[in-house]
């Protein structure tokens, strides 16, 4: 067990990073599925192509190419120079915000068409139904899938280990590259990520049934 | 499912066995390698007589194929090449062993695991001899042995001009390599960055985003030798000799390991290894 003095400390030094990236990441995937989810329910149609566009590219390739590209591919092209966390928080951001895209799409449509003409017909503009009226109860019903897709994207951050991202996974590695205790190791990490999502899930829980 | 739990375990456990193979100590290597050169003096007599002993042996001969200037693809894609191929040509020339259905590549997980199962007679593919691999396989003398270099980007001068110069910088090292155990044990003062592949930690310097990488001097020759437009240079000596030595993988209890030692031995005397090394590794 005395093993668990190095490692522990390094793993919450991961751990730290792992949930600065994830909640950094979603926020930003929160904020670009909300756009790209109302696009797609609604009726421009060049909006709506770059939607679907962008969900298609971060679908139809693996978070881990996206890491490799965007840190050392986009910066070159683009003379810029990128931090494995800059660029960890993108891909995160990216990945997340395509399938919230989804689920705001979702959310939206599953608002009940009678409603929004109640508030044409007390003469409210467009923008206030949608603010007053549409995302109130839309906003409530995504709330467990959103919250879902931070706890893929808190597991997602585990593939930046690619770009010597420091986060939870790659710190367990790199302990057990120089320690060689690799069953020891890998299995407190597999327990550690466990108590962690344990606690989100729980959590998820709660809002579920708050929501309802 | 049991069953299947317990080969995941090992799995994972052999995969960082094998990708730390080179960083283990080389106490262990040089130990045996000092108890056996008394063995070969006592047979001194004998390296004469070595010569075709193995004539009408069929040998089944593994590599990886992966990790050049030892053991590669040639350009075409498809032809083996490297210090290891010419290795295991020049003891074919000694002793006289045919190899079965040509030398199979297979990548590192899978080739030890073939040795240690016995179904490779033997493996050339710059293996560490480490003390975990020696458990489940023999292993012949040490035939090369690479210390570390540092890379620099030489066009984002840092002042770097060797190990001595790497406090305060940011250093990309490959994942359970000796340079990474180096590093970690040696270099507290600097910023490590450790990547997963060393081709990452190489692109990672030809961009500048960190200072430099420390490698296998063999391996960043290689790199420099075969990338076009490479802004890297090795700068500096080669420093922490003895952490990757480099040996023949056989399986546990061959009956050949004796007489491939006094190949080699022989190789070593004429000069051979030398040749190899400086063709393959300078």
């Amino acid at each position: 067990m005395e093993f668990l003095k190095t490692l522990l400390p390094m793993l919450f030094s991961g751990l730290k990073l792992t949930i600065a990236i994830a909640v950094s990441g979603i926020l930003i995937g929160i904020v670009i599925g909300s756009l790209c989810g109302y696009a797609l329910q609604g009726k421009n149609k060049l909006t709506r192509a770059v939607a679907e566009v962008y969900i298609w590219i971060i679908r139809a390739t693996p978070l881990m190419v996206q890491a490799l590209y965007g840190y050392f591919v986009i910066p070159k092209m683009l003379g810029i120079d990128l931090s494995s966390v800059t660029v960890g928080i993108m891909v995160i951001a990216l990945n997340s915000g395509a399938f919230i895209s989804e689920i705001v799409k979702g959310a939206l449509l599953g608002i009940d068409i009678g409603q929004k003409e109640a508030g044409k017909s007390l003469g409210l503009t467009k923008l206030q139904i949608m603010v007053q009226i549409v995302i109130p109860p839309a906003f409530r019903s995504a709330l467990p899938s959103l919250f879902n897709q931070f706890i893929i994207s808190v597991k997602d951050t585990a593939l930046l280990s690619i770009i010597a991202v420091n986060e939870t996974t790659h710190m367990a590695q790199n302990y057990a590259a120089l320690s060689f205790k690799a069953i020891p190791t890998y299995t407190v990490l597999a327990l550690f990520y466990l108590a962690i999502l344990s606690v989100l899930i729980v959590v998820q829980r709660q809002i579920e049934r708050k929501m309802r | 499912m049991k069953k299947r739990v317990i080969s995941g375990i090992i799995g994972v456990m052999m995969g960082v066995c094998l990708l730390s193979g080179c960083s283990q100590k080389s106490a262990e290597a040089s130990q045996s390698s000092s108890e056996t050169t008394d063995e070969d003096e006592a047979k001194e007599g004998e390296a004469v007589d070595i010569k075709g002993i193995l004539n009408g042996v069929t040998l089944k001969v593994g590599t990886s194929g992966l990790f050049g200037p030892f053991s590669y693809y040639d350009d075409d894609g498809k032809t083996l090449t490297g210090y290891d191929l010419d290795l295991i040509h020049e003891l074919q020339d000694i002793l006289g062993f045919e190899i079965d259905g040509g030398i199979e590549a297979m990548e590192y997980s899978a080739l030890t695991t073939s040795v240690a199962e016995g179904k490779l007679d033997m493996a050339a593919a710059a293996l560490c001899a480490t003390d975990e691999r020696r458990e489940v396989m023999d292993f012949s003398e040490i035939y090369c042995d690479s210390g570390q270099q540092v890379m620099v980007n030489a066009e984002d001068d840092k002042g770097i001009t060797g190990v001595e110069d790497l406090a305060g910088k940011k250093i990309a090292v490959e994942k359970g390599t000796a340079s990474h155990t180096y590093a970690a044990k040696n270099l507290s003062d600097t910023e490590l960055e450790v990547h997963d592949a060393i081709t990452t930690a190489y692109e990672s310097l030809e961009q500048g985003k960190v200072d430099a990488v420390i490698q296998d001097g063999p391996g960043c020759a290689f790199y420099i030798k075969t990338t076009d437009g490479t802004k890297l240079a090795m700068v500096g000596e080669e420093f922490n000799q003895g952490q990757a030595p480099y040996a023949i993988a056989f399986a546990k209890d061959s009956e050949y390991v004796d007489e491939f030692n006094a190949a080699l031995k022989i190789l070593q005397e004429d000069g051979i290894l030398d040749q190899l090394y400086q063709k393959w590794c300078q």
